[in-house]
Parts: structure tokens; sequence; C-alpha cells
């Protein structure tokens, strides 16, 4: 029967071209993910500050290039949509093998350890915010809560880190809780004011409560995290290689951000985060479709603060020291930024949002306070010019066209119905 | 004991003159642009270094009257906050203008750490204290058993007199009724013909000059000034705006009053009140914004947020 087997030599040719384009797709992509992932961790790692400073400009130039290349931007869009897993485990096994090519540098798989962490606490305020669109400008209080209650578990109870970390986040949601009930009664400014005044509030406590906090003198001499009697300062030896210890820092970190980026998706798609989603949009409309808004903006509250928590105990055994002016509105202001920059609501975003402001401010130093400086003006610059974040929601984006398009008709004066480009979802 | 409570009366008059200049830019600034400008207290501290200059200026010169420097001091930084808050509004709030709450927020916010670092990096010595000219220091007189301190009685009198100005402004010229117009509903005072844009630098030109006077009152009332003392202000300024009413200009007046009662009160039956003073006020914010998020002094047919 040779049409059968034509059919079959047919089949089995598409096959092996299927095979063999997806392998080429997939050496194209981790190519290019290993090549950018090479490229960003060279430019950091650099001594000198002009050089780092100018890779920092490219890094920017490169940053604003990709958003004024469209093309290229569904290129790699697509690209990554069609082996988005192959993506991620190539991703993971970079971060995990980066820490092993610095080994002679542990300051900078300490920066890696610290960035983790950060991506933890702005994964959580990306559910409050980016997720349900809560306002939280006090997140630092969940940080303090978190990294005090597991802190000083250990200090002065001797508890272990192991029990003090989902303490510390527990404690955390609790206070998240707490700022939820009054902030349920108000919405936008109001609900910036009251937070931020939570944050003012928890910080003067922190100072002042010094039978919890030890106040200004901080917490000193937080024990590290230990399984089994082996400590996480004491460095792993494989044969004559002795590990930096910071590596095992930075590996906690890394697995515990995993695990909240893992958590994060399955909310988002989870009914809970359908429900955020639709009181995000629109809370009246919400309402009347059977969701109960009060009880997922509690739940939006905790959530996000049970993350803020969980990486304030990881910092706080990591440092070894807790100190009030850790927790204070520029904190708070950081993370913030560190969704805003990334993307709200854009999981992946909001992780490269909080390495490029754990990083870039650190490698910085040699500026000392003028990267204060610098760090405000892009802020500025970034809110003017690229409010959505570097990597939208794409629902979000469209939201802020409409809005400027609306303000852009509002600006000129004239209400021209033929205002060019107006999408559909323009709201007047 | 008549004697302590008529001084603390002094004194809350004193503090809640400068809360009311500053909360009064607060609710300016809502009102037209439905933005809470966290930069405000930066533009009080600068008012506060403007002033320094001025009096380093005046002592080259070899000024001696002190009322003079304090006129002078009070003008140039009235004139040079008004600059630079016409400024932020036209570089950093009118490209965001009509954004969403959290875009507008985080810009003033930014746009507060820009001037903060700027001042502790460029101004000499910037990151710390400085030292405030004051010609009139400890000088007091008596009246009965109360001793009145010559700078503070002075500074009640100008924010009272500063204050009654920006009412009459506000309520009598046709630049207040464009401004009013344009809080109440700027799309209508658009179609009135109203030029938005130089209502809302007006405003900004207003607010920012009360924010600067405010700071050279602070710095002669205590003598000292720091890059880093904008921030507490915003919050205290912010809190007597909300106490009014954001956007109610006429709330704002009494608001100031209504928060300097509070810390002084609890400084006065507190035991170690003046650790918790900032506490209670930012409890009084959240109070206030949860319970009468339209202010204590609501107007009624006011529909707020």
């Amino acid at each position: 029967m040779p049409e059968v087997d034509f059919i079959d030599t047919q089949v089995a040719r598409e096959d092996t071209r299927s095979l063999v384009e997806k392998a080429r797709d997939r050496l194209i992509l981790g190519g290019c993910q290993v090549a950018l992932f090479a490229a960003f961790l060279v430019g950091i790692a650099l001594e000198d500050t002009i050089l780092v400073t100018g890779f920092l400009l490219l890094l920017i130039a490169g940053a604003i290039g990709w958003g004024r290349m469209p093309k290229l931007n569904r290129w790699a869009g697509a690209r990554l949509a069609k082996d988005k897993r192959f993506a991620r485990l190539v991703l993971i096994a970079l971060l995990a093998v980066f820490p092993f090519v610095f080994l002679d540098n542990p300051y900078l798989i300490h920066l890696g350890a610290l960035a983790a962490i950060f991506a933890i606490m702005a994964l959580g305020l990306n559910i409050t915010l980016g997720f349900c669109g809560l306002l939280d400008v006090g997140f630092a209080v969940y940080f303090a809560a978190g990294a005090y209650m597991s802190s000083q578990l250990a200090v002065m109870f001797d508890v272990s880190f192991w029990i003090g970390l989902p303490l510390g986040g527990l404690t955390a949601a609790f206070f998240g809780f707490l700022v939820a009930w009054p902030a349920l009664r108000v919405s936008d400014h109001y609900l910036a004011l009251v937070t931020l005044g939570y944050g003012l509030i928890m910080n003067l406590l922190h100072r002042n409560f010094t039978f919890l906090t030890h106040g200004t003198d901080g917490v000193i001499n937080i024990p590290p995290p230990s399984i089994f009697g082996w400590d996480f300062v004491t460095p792993i030896e494989i044969g004559d290689l002795e590990l930096p210890f910071q590596m095992n820092f930075y590996f906690l970190a890394l697995i515990i951000a995993v695990l909240t980026i893992f958590v994060s998706i399955r909310l988002r798609d989870s009914n809970l985060g359908r429900q955020w989603e639709a009181i995000r949009e629109d809370e009246v409309a919400a309402r009347c479709f059977g969701v109960n808004v009060r009880r997922l903006k509690i739940i939006a509250f905790s959530t996000g603060a049970f993350f803020g928590g969980i990486g304030g105990a990881v910092f706080a055994h990591m440092i070894g020291f807790v100190h009030p002016d850790n927790f204070v509105l520029l904190t708070s202001i950081m993370i913030l930024a560190m969704v805003i920059i990334g993307g709200m609501g854009n999981i992946a975003g909001v992780v490269v949002g909080a390495v490029a402001l754990t990083l870039i401010p650190e490698r910085l130093r040699e500026f000392e306070d003028l990267r204060m400086l610098l760090f405000g003006g892009a802020l500025v610059l970034i809110m003017i010019y690229r409010p959505q974040g570097l990597f939208p929601n794409s629902r979000r984006r469209r939201e802020l066209q409409a809005e400027k398009i609306n303000t852009l008709i509002a600006q000129s004066g004239r209400d021209d119905a033929e205002a060019p480009g107006l999408p559909d979802e323009v709201k007047v | 004991m008549f004697e302590t409570w008529i001084q603390q009366l002094v004194n809350g008059l004193t503090i809640g003159g400068m809360y009311t200049l500053v909360a009064v830019g607060f609710t300016l600034f809502f009102g037209v642009l439905k933005l809470i400008n966290f930069a405000h207290g930066e533009v009080f501290m600068l008012g506060g270094f403007t002033g320094l200059v001025v009096a380093w200026l005046a002592e080259d010169l070899g000024l001696q009257s002190g009322l003079l420097i304090i006129f002078l001091m009070f003008v140039i930084s009235m004139g040079v906050c008004a600059v630079i808050g016409a400024l932020m509004e036209r570089f950093a709030y009118r490209p965001v203008r009509g954004m969403p709450v959290l875009i507008m927020l985080v810009t003033s916010l930014a746009v507060g750490i820009v001037v903060r670092e700027a001042v502790k990096e460029f101004f000499p010595e910037g990151a710390n204290p400085h030292a405030f000219y004051s010609p009139f220091k400890y000088d007091s007189f008596q009246l009965g058993s109360v001793v009145l301190d010559y700078t503070q009685i002075g500074l009640i009198l100008s924010s009272i007199v500063l204050v009654y100005g920006v009412y009459l402004l506000v309520a009598k010229t046709w630049v207040g009724r464009a401004m009013r117009a344009t809080s109440e509903d700027l799309d209508a005072a658009r179609m009135m013909g109203i030029d938005v844009d130089i209502v809302i630098r007006n405003t900004f030109f207003l607010g920012s000059a009360l924010g600067g006077v405010a700071g050279v009152m602070n710095g002669l009332l205590y003598l000292s000034i720091r890059f880093d003392m904008g921030w507490v202000m915003a919050i205290k300024g912010f809190t007597a705006a909300v106490v009014g009413g954001l956007g109610n200009i006429y709330g704002a007046m009494f608001g100031g009053y209504i928060v300097a009662a509070v810390e002084v009160l609890v400084v006065a039956l507190i035991p170690e009140g003046s650790r918790y003073k900032d506490v209670f006020v930012f409890l009084l914010l959240i109070v206030v914004l949860v319970f009468r998020p339209s202010g204590l002094l609501r107007a009624p047919e006011k529909k707020m947020g």
C-alpha cells in the first residue's frame, strides 16, 4: 500500500521537521536568555565605577529602545509564548549557576540574595496593588513585622528560624489585616494617606516601644538559620573548593522567591485572582456580580503583607541586625517603585523591577547621596514617559493609553469626535 | 498653672499658624489637580533655606534692622518658593495630569526626593543642621505673670494676616474665583472660558509661596533648620488639610489650629507625650479619613472624593 507508506513518511518527515524546528527555537530562545543574563552579570560585576555607570546608561538606553520597537517586542513575545516552560527552566538554571561563576566575589552573591528578598516583598505588594488595585504606601510595616517577629523570637526565646519564618509572615499578615479594616472604608488618595499614616505610626512605635524592638539600638546578634546543627554561615566545602557562605543565603532566598512566584501565579489564575481583578477594574460592577468585596480586600491586604513578612524574616536573619531605619517611608517608596517600574500586575516585570532597584543603587554606592537624587529624577521621568512600567500588564497599558487620550482631548480644549486612534475602552 | 496654659496656648497658636499655611497649600493643590503634593513639605524646607541665605546676604550687606531682614526673608522666600512650585507643576505634574492616582502620587513623592537630596548635596554643608538667624532671640516681655516671646507673638500675627490675605484673595478676587471654579469642576470651568493651565499655575504660585513663608517661620521659631525637616511638616500639613476637608480652602484654615491643639494637649497631658505627639497626629489623620473623610467641618452639599 504505497499511499499509506507515503503518508507515514510524510508524517515522519513533519515530525522530524517540527522537532528540528523546536530544537532550533529553543536554542535561539535559550541563547538569547543566556546572552542577556551574562551581559547583565558582567555589567553589574564591573569593578570600575565609571564602567558600571556607563553600563547602566546603556541598560537604560536599551530599556527605552525596547519600548520603541514594537516589532522586536512582538517577536520576542511570540518566541516566549511558544515555549514558556522551557524559558522558565533556563532562567532558573541560570539563577542557580550564577553564584558558582562568581565564587571570588561574595559581595555580588550577597547582592543576589538581597535582590531575591526584595523580589519576595515586591511580589507581596504586587498582590495587594497589582492584583487587587489597593494602594498601599506603608509596605515597610509588614517588612518590619516579619523582621522583628522572627529576629526577636530567635534572640529572646531561641526559637529556630524555620518556626520564626512562618510566624513572621503571619504577624505581618495580621498587620495587613489591621490596616485593612480602616482601609476598606476609603479609596484612592484617602487610601494612600491612610496606609502612609499607618506606616509612619508603626515606624515611630518601632523607635519608641523599646521593650519589643530595642528602639534605635536595633536588634543585634540575630543568629543565622541552621538545619540539623549546620549553620548558614558555615561555608560548604566540596573537595578543596570552599563555597562562600553568602551562597547559602542566596539559595535560601532564591528558593523562597521561586515559591512566591509560583504562589503568585496560582493566585492570579485562581478564582480569588479573578475576583481581585474584577474589584480592581470596577468595584461596583464586581459587587453587583456577587463578589464579596470586603472579604476579598482583607484577603488581598493580608496575603500581600504575609510575603512582606517572609521577606523581612529572611532579611533579618541574613543581615543579622534590624534597625528602625530599615523601615522608613523610603523603603515603602522603594518597594512601590519596584512594582510600578516593573509593571504592576505582571509577575515577571515586578521581579525584574525588584532586581534592578536592588542592584543598581548598590552598585552606585560611589556616588554616595547623589544616587538618591538620581533615583528621584529617574522615577519622575519614568512616571512621565513610561507610567505603565517596563513590562506592563496588557490591560493596564490600554487603560493608561485611554486615560492619556482622554487627557489630551481635554487639554486640546476641542472635543473633536475624530480623535485619531481612539480605543473602544475610552470612558469619557 | 494658669501661666503654663497660656504658654501652651501661645505655642499652639504659633505652630497652628504654620500648619495652616502649609495646609492651605495642600488643599489648594488637591482642589485644582486632585493631587496630594507630597513635595510640598520640601518646598517648606526650601523656604527655610532661602530665608537663611537671605539672612547671610543681609549680614554681608550690613543691614542692621532685624524687622527689615525678616521682612526680606518672608518676601524673597515667598518668591523663590512660588517659582519652584510653579516649575514643579510645569515639568512634573502637568505631564501626568489626569493619570491614575498612583502615578501622580509617586511622581510627587519622587519630586520631593529630588528637592530634598538636591538641598542636601548642593547647599553648603547641606547634610548638617544649620543655625537659623533670628534678631529677636529669646526677647520677651511680661504680661502680668505670663512671659510672652516676641517672636511667637510676631509669628502668630503674621500667620493670621497671611491667612486672612489668602481668604480675601480666594473669596473676593476673580483670581480666587477662577481657582474655586476650577476646584469645583475643571471641565466646567474650562467651558466657561477659564484658562485652567494659568489657574493651576497661579495655585502653585500661591500655595508654594505660603509653604515658603511657613519654612521661614519654622526657622525663626526653632532657630535651626535641616534638609529633612520638610517631611514631618508635610504630614502635619496634610493632616490639617484633611481635618478641614481636602479641597476645602476655608476648612484648612482651621485644620492647622486643630492639629496644633492635639499636639499641645498630648504634650501637656500625657507623660512622655512629646515622644508620641506625632503618633497622635497620624492617628488623627487616619481617624478623620475613615470616619469623616470630607473633614470635620463638612460642608453638607459638597461631595468629596
